[in-house]
C-alpha cells in the first residue's frame, strides 16, 4: 500500500464525510508496525489483537487532541507502547499470587510452536530480551528491530537521547552476554 | 571529551549492531493468522462505532436512567416501601403497649374520680410509668418520692376509697 502523508490522514479524519474512510487508511497504514511492535513485547498473537484494536480505539478517541507537531506515527507508537506495558505490568501484579513468573510464561510461548516462528539463534535472542527491563527492552527493540532513530525513540517514551544511548548499549552488552553463554 | 562519551555520541555507534546479532533474521519471527491485516481495520471500526454508539447512548439518557444506577435506586425504593407496610401495624401497638392505659377512656369511665382533683395526674402518670400493667396501684406505692402514709393520708382527707384503685 503506498503511503499516505500524516496530514492528508489527518485532514480526511477531520472532514465530515471522509472521517471513517480516513481513519480506516490510518489503521492500514501503521496496523503492521504497532502489531509488530506489540507482538515483540506480548508474544501471543490474541493478546496482540487485543491490544492492537485498544490501541486504535485509542487513536480515534483522542485524534481531536494529537498536535500535528509530533509525527502521527510516534504518537501512535506511545499509545501502543502504554497500552503493552500497562497489559504486561496487570498480567504480573496477576501472577504475583501463584508465584508464578510471568516472563516464564512468555518465555514458554515462544516454545510452544504456536506464537514463534523463528529459528534456534532467533529464540535465544528473544529468550535474552525477555531477561531485560521492559522498558529497555523497548529500546532495544525499536532500535533494533524498528530502526528508530534515538529522537524518534525519545518522542515515544518520553526519555532523553542521552538516557536511551545509554540503555541501549547496556541491553547490547546483556544480550551479548546472555547469548555467549547459552 | 573521554572515550564513553565518545562511544554513545558518535552516530556511527548509534547502529552498532554487534556481531553476535548481525546473523539474525529479522523479518517473520511471529506467525500471523492469515488476513488477518485485511479483516482488522473493518473490525477496530466496528468497535470504534459501537463504542460511539454507547457514547451517544449515555449523553441521550442521563445518569440516572443509566441501569447501573436505575436497578439500586429501584429496589432501594422498594425496601423502604416496604419497610413502612409492614411496621405501619406494628407501631400502632407498640404505642398501645407503652401508654398501657388511655386515660380519656379511665375518666370517662369514672368521672367522680377525676373531679377536681389535680393530684390524679400524677397518679395517672405513676400508673402509666408503671411497668407492671397488670397491678398499676403498684407504681403509686413504689414510687420512693412519696411515702405509703402521704398516700393513705391523702386518700382519707379526700375520701378515696383505696380499693378503688385496685380496680382501675
Amino acid at each position: 500500500m503506498e503511503s499516505i502523508p500524516d496530514h492528508k490522514l489527518l485532514e480526511m479524519i477531520r472532514g465530515n464525510e471522509s472521517r471513517n474512510y480516513g481513519f480506516n487508511l490510518l489503521v492500514r497504514q501503521y496496523q503492521e508496525r504497532v502489531y509488530h511492535l506489540i507482538r515483540r513485547m506480548v508474544i501471543d498473537h490474541n493478546d496482540t489483537d487485543d491490544l492492537v484494536q485498544e490501541t486504535f480505539i485509542k487513536v480515534w478517541q483522542n485524534l481531536e487532541s494529537f498536535r500535528s507537531d509530533s509525527k502521527l506515527f510516534t504518537w501512535i507508537y506511545r499509545i501502543a507502547t502504554n497500552e503493552a506495558l500497562s497489559f504486561l505490568n496487570k498480567k504480573k501484579r496477576r501472577f504475583m499470587l501463584p508465584l508464578v513468573d510471568y516472563d516464564r510464561v512468555l518465555e514458554s510461548k515462544l516454545s510452544d510452536g504456536h506464537s514463534f516462528s523463528g529459528d534456534e539463534i532467533q529464540k535465544k535472542l528473544f529468550k535474552a530480551l525477555l531477561t531485560l527491563p521492559e522498558k529497555q527492552r523497548l529500546v532495544f527493540q525499536m532500535k533494533y528491530f524498528e530502526e528508530l532513530k534515538y529522537d524518534e525513540i525519545s518522542e515515544v517514551l518520553g526519555t532523553s537521547v542521552g538516557a536511551l544511548k545509554a540503555s541501549y548499549h547496556i541491553a547490547v552488552k546483556k544480550i551479548e552476554e546472555n547469548l555467549k553463554t547459552d | 571529551m573521554n572515550a564513553k562519551n565518545k562511544t554513545y555520541n558518535s552516530e556511527e555507534n548509534e547502529m552498532e549492531i554487534p556481531e553476535v546479532l548481525k546473523n539474525v533474521n529479522k523479518s517473520s519471527l511471529f506467525p500471523v493468522p492469515e488476513k488477518y491485516f485485511d479483516g482488522l481495520p473493518s473490525k477496530i471500526q466496528e468497535r470504534v462505532f459501537a463504542k460511539d454508539q454507547k457514547s451517544v447512548r449515555m449523553r441521550t439518557f442521563p445518569g440516572l436512567v443509566q441501569k447501573r444506577i436505575l436497578i439500586p435506586v429501584v429496589s432501594m425504593f422498594f425496601i423502604v416501601a416496604l419497610f413502612f407496610i409492614f411496621n405501619r401495624d406494628k407501631g400502632f401497638n407498640d404505642e398501645y403497649q407503652f401508654t398501657g392505659i388511655n386515660l380519656e377512656e379511665t375518666m370517662d369511665q369514672y368521672p367522680e374520680f377525676f373531679e377536681d382533683m389535680d393530684e390524679y395526674t400524677m397518679i395517672e402518670v405513676l400508673i402509666t410509668s408503671s411497668d407492671n400493667m397488670d397491678d398499676p396501684a403498684s407504681a403509686i406505692w413504689s414510687d420512693s418520692s412519696i411515702t405509703n402514709q402521704e398516700i393513705l393520708d391523702y386518700f382519707d382527707e379526700e375520701n378515696i376509697d383505696v380499693e378503688y384503685l385496685y380496680n382501675l
